[in-house]
């Protein structure tokens, strides 16, 4: 084996590199420190796991992953300490081809374990596992059995190292001479074989071995049930096993000793208290490491160094920062300070700006004084540069400024003076204005050719003072505005002025209309309007009743009409026509002068200027008035027109604003309306006064001649198409009703006036008359299409078929009275008896009674009297109303139904006697046609 | 002399002839007063004047509406004999009463023993051409056996309304100047005569 060691490169090189010296003369003691010899080696390839901890329980699956391992060639070499027999395991690399170094050291104490992996690679851990797998198995095992060999003190744990390698050990040991530490196990394990058996089952000494085998990891229990033993199997019959188990025993035992552990403690406190120790041993260890190395003491330094020096620095800095927070915050107070600055600046600009407006609009220029002092006010540039000036001194006095502007001195200095002259210019202008209408009042009183011309029927308009006067409509309205009582005085002042103007010319103009008016005579008047007809007929009253008047012509045609004269309802037209723009114009041109409102609620001051108006409206309405009497004087119904002619204007200027107007329109109506009342009750008294001064009660009433007329006249007054829709249609209507109802009233009362009725002749007479009246009123009215006397007409109809009616039936009772009675009583008798048979038990009516009756009517008689009846209606019915032919139709239909009733009358109540009139339908109609041929 | 002027105003005397409820009164009171009433009420009889302008000269008319369904014709003898001109109604949407117009015809003639008395055929309803009965063909022959003129009119629409009248006065007053000379002519000879 020597020869085999000194045959050896390698060896020699590791020698000759490391322990050169010890190599060639290992008994020379007096050598260096580095009296170092070196046992064996073994040239292993050193695998590495990527810093992955080999240890654990997942070790064998990491240890199959070999394709991940970054082998290096490692030397491992034991060496022995020749001086003090330390052996240590050195783990060394080679450098170039003969020099070794060593990169790490282990006293063979600190092999923890060995685990044989694989016949080349086995596990060793010392303060960490290894890895190592050799070139050979042989080499391996040798280096491993020296390893073994050389352990004195504590042997490490031995896993799955097989007994050929401790075979191997067994004869080398007398050859090293080397044997106690062998001898030791052995004796130990023989010891343990013999002892153990009873104390430590079987699984408790597996689950210890695990645990030291498995060193940190957590130990199972179970894991050591019995299947699993191949490695508790190796050792089991062998002789290394047992001596290591005694060892590992008397190890426990101490351990567990140590522990205070006995047997039927707790195994998991044991298990606690084992790992806490191991860790308390395993900081020990790392602390000794750390505590070995002095350059850590130098780096500690250096760091507290280090940490000294950034103390020093963070002080600083603390400072730094402590010095700039301060000045942070002077700077932005200075930056507060200079938007504060720049605030002040504008506000400051916007006051100058303010006050500079201030100042325009308060100053004005001593010019504009002047202007409003001086300047001319006649011409119309004058007036305008006086517009200006007054403009800006008002504007100036009506600055809006709020409270605490009003109260600086200088505005209020300024507003006093500007006060003063506003006042100054207001009295100049009111002066002025003053004197302005005076003098074109006077211009136009004096102005003779604005007189009444013959040719020419107007008034002329006032065009002069309104263009004289319409350039100081700005200013009038800058009076309003800054001193409006003045204003009003201005404007009493205006319609004082003016209103004589008015006055004088509508009367000129109203003169000479009258003039212009024709003259209406009662006599023409008689043919329409009952008061006169009747007054006409008591003064005359030898002529006859329709005499008087003339009604062939119009009602309203005038006597002298043509020779450029009007009646005065249209003269009326024509004042309306020529006034009304007048006054339109003049209260356009006061509300625009005088800049007045006519819209919206009136306020005093408007209250006041409809006071002014008033003066000149009593004036016109005294003119008008005054007209209207005139005209109405000798024609009242001319109120009617003037009632139209109002109401259309009324109707016109109601909706605008013309309201001064349109009251003056409606005070002058009240005064037709009065007149037109009057009238009426005036022709309802001539109506009624009819039946007291009639001489005549025959033929047409005059005021039933007259209606119609009287219809036509008034209905003259109102045509148009607006009549209708005029409050004038309403009066008229209502006068109508009036009229008919008492005419109706009076035909009445005259008819049934004189006698009794029982007087037959009295009562052919009330029928005639009632008959021919009513007959002529409606055929009559029913032309005149006036809609409110249609009842009238149907009752007129209706009186004259129920007097027709009677009247045909009185004519006829004066020849055939008696016959007449007889069926009359027959009748009567009818009704009271039980069977008409029965009549004829009556004495008067017996069959004799009646043959006797019948006997003095023979055709003769009958012929007889119709002739005189037929002299006696034709006397009754003169050709004026026509309707002789009527009633004499009705006559000779009443007397055929006679014929008829008394012929059915004889059949019914004397039946089978054979009886009948002497006279037959066809002698009647015989007698008739006779009649008619006669006359 | 104005009094006289008025009272001398010629008045034509115009009677309206015909069946029932052909509208003589309709005719009548459109004449008078331009209204038509539709709703029928026999008429007993009416008589009605106006003045009217015939030819630019003032005259008055008399018309005296009769009734048509009076039982014996004899009564209407006196009243035929007032008349001066006739318009004698039918309606053409209504055949016998256009027979009728013959009987009217003839009584007329009778009474008055003159058949050139102003006469005229009026067709009423015209403007119910759609139910018409009574042809215009028909109507026209009978007329011109007459030697009257034939005229159709409608109350309702006014057709020809005021035609009638005027035409009917027209003849009238021809007649009557016609009389007037032959009066005057008898006047002038007798004094020639004297």
């Amino acid at each position: 084996m020597a020869e085999i060691r000194q045959a050896d490169p390698v060896r020699q090189l590791i020698i000759k590199s490391l322990f050169s010296d010890s190599v060639e003369d290992p008994r020379s003691p007096g050598q260096s420190s580095e009296s170092e010899k070196l046992v064996s080696y073994l040239k292993v390839n050193e695998e590495t796991w990527g810093g992955q901890s080999p240890t654990g329980f997942d070790r064998p699956a990491s240890i199959l992953r070999r394709g991940n391992r970054a082998d290096k060639t490692r030397y491992l070499l034991l060496s022995v300490n020749n001086r003090k027999g330390r052996v240590r395991l050195h783990k060394a690399k080679k450098n170039g081809n003969t020099h070794f170094q060593i990169g790490k050291t282990w006293p063979l104490e600190n092999i923890v374990s060995v685990e044989v992996i694989d016949p080349q690679t086995f596990l060793m851990t010392m303060n960490k596992t290894y890895c190592w797998s050799a070139e050979k198995q042989r080499e391996k095992n040798e280096f491993l059995a020296s390893i073994y060999q050389k352990h004195i003190n504590r042997l490490p744990q031995l896993i799955n190292v097989g007994d050929n390698i401790l075979r191997e050990i067994q004869p080398r040991s007398t050859l090293n001479g080397d044997t106690d530490s062998y001898e030791l196990a052995a004796s130990l394990q023989s010891r343990l074989e013999n002892k153990s058996q009873p104390t430590f089952p079987r699984t408790v000494d597996q689950s210890l071995l695990n645990l030291v085998q498995n060193d940190r990891s957590t130990p199972s229990l179970s894991r050591g049930g019995g299947s699993e033993t191949p490695i508790i199997g190796n050792y089991a019959d062998d002789e290394d096993y047992a001596k290591q188990e005694e060892i590992s025993l008397i190890n426990v035992e101490e351990l567990l000793n140590d522990f205070n552990w006995k047997e039927t403690g707790n195994a998991a406190a044991l298990e606690e208290r084992l790992l806490n120790e191991l860790a308390a041993l395993e900081a020990a260890n790392i602390h000794a490491m750390v505590e070995s190395d002095d350059r850590l003491n130098a780096v500690i330094r250096q760091l507290d160094k280090a940490i000294a020096e950034l103390d020093h620095m963070d002080q600083w800095l603390t400072l730094y920062t402590a010095e700039l927070n301060s000045m942070g915050e002077d700077i932005h107070h200075i930056e507060s300070q200079n938007r504060g600055l720049q605030v002040q600046t504008a506000n400051q600009k916007a006051l100058l700006a303010e006050l500079d407006r201030l100042i325009q609009s308060i100053t004005i220029p001593d010019e504009v004084f002047l202007i409003l002092r001086q300047e001319n006010l006649d011409t119309v540039q004058g007036v305008q540069r006086i517009e200006e000036a007054a403009a800006r001194l008002q504007a100036a006095l009506e600055s809006t400024f709020d409270e605490a502007t009003r109260e600086m001195v200088a505005v209020k200095e300024k507003v006093e003076l500007y006060s003063l002259h506003s006042n100054g210019f207001s009295n100049r202008l009111y002066d002025h204005l003053k004197k302005s209408f005076q003098y074109q009042a006077d211009i136009l009183m004096n102005d003779k050719s604005r007189g009444p011309r013959r040719n020419s029927l107007t008034v002329l308009g006032h065009e002069t003072i309104e263009d004289c006067l319409l350039k100081y409509r700005g200013l009038s309205l800058w009076m309003k505005e800054i001193d409006p009582r003045r204003h009003n005085e201005l404007q009493s002042l205006y319609v004082q002025e003016v209103a004589p103007i008015y006055q004088k010319e509508s009367k000129e103009y109203m003169v000479q209309m009258r003039s212009m008016l024709s003259k209406r005579e009662l006599v023409e008047e008689a043919s329409y309007v009952f008061s006169a007809a009747s007054h006409i007929q008591s003064h005359r009253s030898g002529l006859a009743s329709g005499s008087s008047g003339d009604f062939s012509r119009a009602p309203w045609e005038y006597k002298d009409a043509g020779g450029g004269k009007l009646p005065p309802e249209e003269g009326f037209d024509q004042i309306m026509l020529t006034i009304i723009p007048l006054i339109v114009r003049e209260q356009n041109f006061i509300s625009d002068f005088f800049h007045l409102g006519n819209k919206g609620p009136k306020t005093f001051l408007n209250r006041e200027e409809l006071m002014n108006w008033n003066s000149q409206e009593l004036n016109a309405k005294q003119e008008l008035a005054n007209f209207i009497d005139f005209g109405c004087k000798h024609d009242n119904i001319q109120s009617v027109g003037m009632l139209v002619v109002l109401d259309k204007y009324i109707y016109e200027y109601q909706k605008t604003s013309q309201e001064f107007l349109v009251k003056l329109l409606g005070a002058v109506k009240l005064r037709c309306i009065k007149i037109f009342e009057k009238f009426t009750n005036e022709q309802l008294r001539a109506i009624e006064d009819t039946k007291v001064t009639i001489k005549k009660r025959k033929g047409i009433i005059l005021f039933i001649k007259l209606f119609p007329r009287y219809c036509e006249r008034i209905e003259h007054s109102m045509e148009g198409e607006l009549v209708d829709k005029l409050e004038v249609r309403e009066i008229v209507n209502k006068s109508y009703e009036r009229i008919v109802k008492t005419m109706f009233d009076s035909l009445e009362a005259i008819a049934k006036d004189t006698g009794s009725l029982a007087d037959d002749k009295e009562q052919l007479n009330v029928h005639t008359m009632m008959l021919e009246n009513m007959h002529h009123f409606y055929t009559e009215i029913l032309t005149h299409k006036i809609s409110v006397l249609e009842p009238y007409v149907k009752h007129a109809k209706t009186s004259y078929e129920k007097h027709l009616e009677a009247y045909s039936k009185s004519v006829l009772r004066k020849p055939f009275g008696k016959l007449i009675e007889f069926f009359d009583g027959i009748a009567k008798l009818e009704k009271t008896t039980a069977a008409p048979e029965e009549v004829g038990f009556h004495l008067r009516y017996s069959k004799d009674a009646l043959k006797k009756v019948i006997s003095q009517f023979p055709g003769k008689e009958i012929k007889k009297g119709l002739e005189s009846s037929y002299r006696r209606v034709d006397r009754h019915f003169t050709q004026e109303e026509g309707l002789l032919q009527v009633v004499w139709l009705s006559i000779q239909t009443t007397l055929l139904d006679y014929h008829k009733q008394f012929t059915a009358r004889i059949n019914k109540c004397y039946p089978d006697t054979n009886i009948s009139l002497e006279f037959t339908t066809e002698d009647l109609t015989n007698y008739f046609s006779e009649l008619a041929r006669n006359h | 002399m104005g009094k006289k002027v008025k009272q001398d105003l010629p008045l034509h005397k115009v009677i309206m002839v015909g069946s029932g409820g052909v509208g003589k009164s309709a005719l009548t009171l459109q004449y008078m007063y331009g209204d038509f009433v539709e709703e029928y009420d026999p008429t007993k009889a009416d008589s009605y004047r106006k003045k009217v302008i015939l030819d630019n000269q003032e005259c008055q008319i008399d018309i005296l509406d009769t009734a048509g369904q009076e039982e014996y014709a004899a009564i209407r003898d006196n009243y035929y004999r007032s008349g001066e001109g006739f318009l004698c109604v039918f309606s053409i949407s209504e055949h016998e009463s256009f027979n009728h117009t013959q009987d009217f015809r003839d009584q007329i003639s009778r009474v008055l023993d003159d058949d050139s008395i102003p006469f005229i055929l009026v067709g009423n309803k015209s403007d119910l051409a759609q139910i018409r009965k009574v042809t215009r063909e028909e109507a026209q022959r009978k007329a011109l056996e007459w030697g009257c003129p034939y005229i159709e009119t409608s109350a309702k629409t006014r057709q020809n309304v005021d035609e009638v009248y005027t035409q009917l006065m027209r003849k009238i007053r021809e007649r009557k100047d016609g009389q007037k000379d032959d009066n005057n002519k008898i006047r002038r000879s007798r004094c020639v005569c004297l």
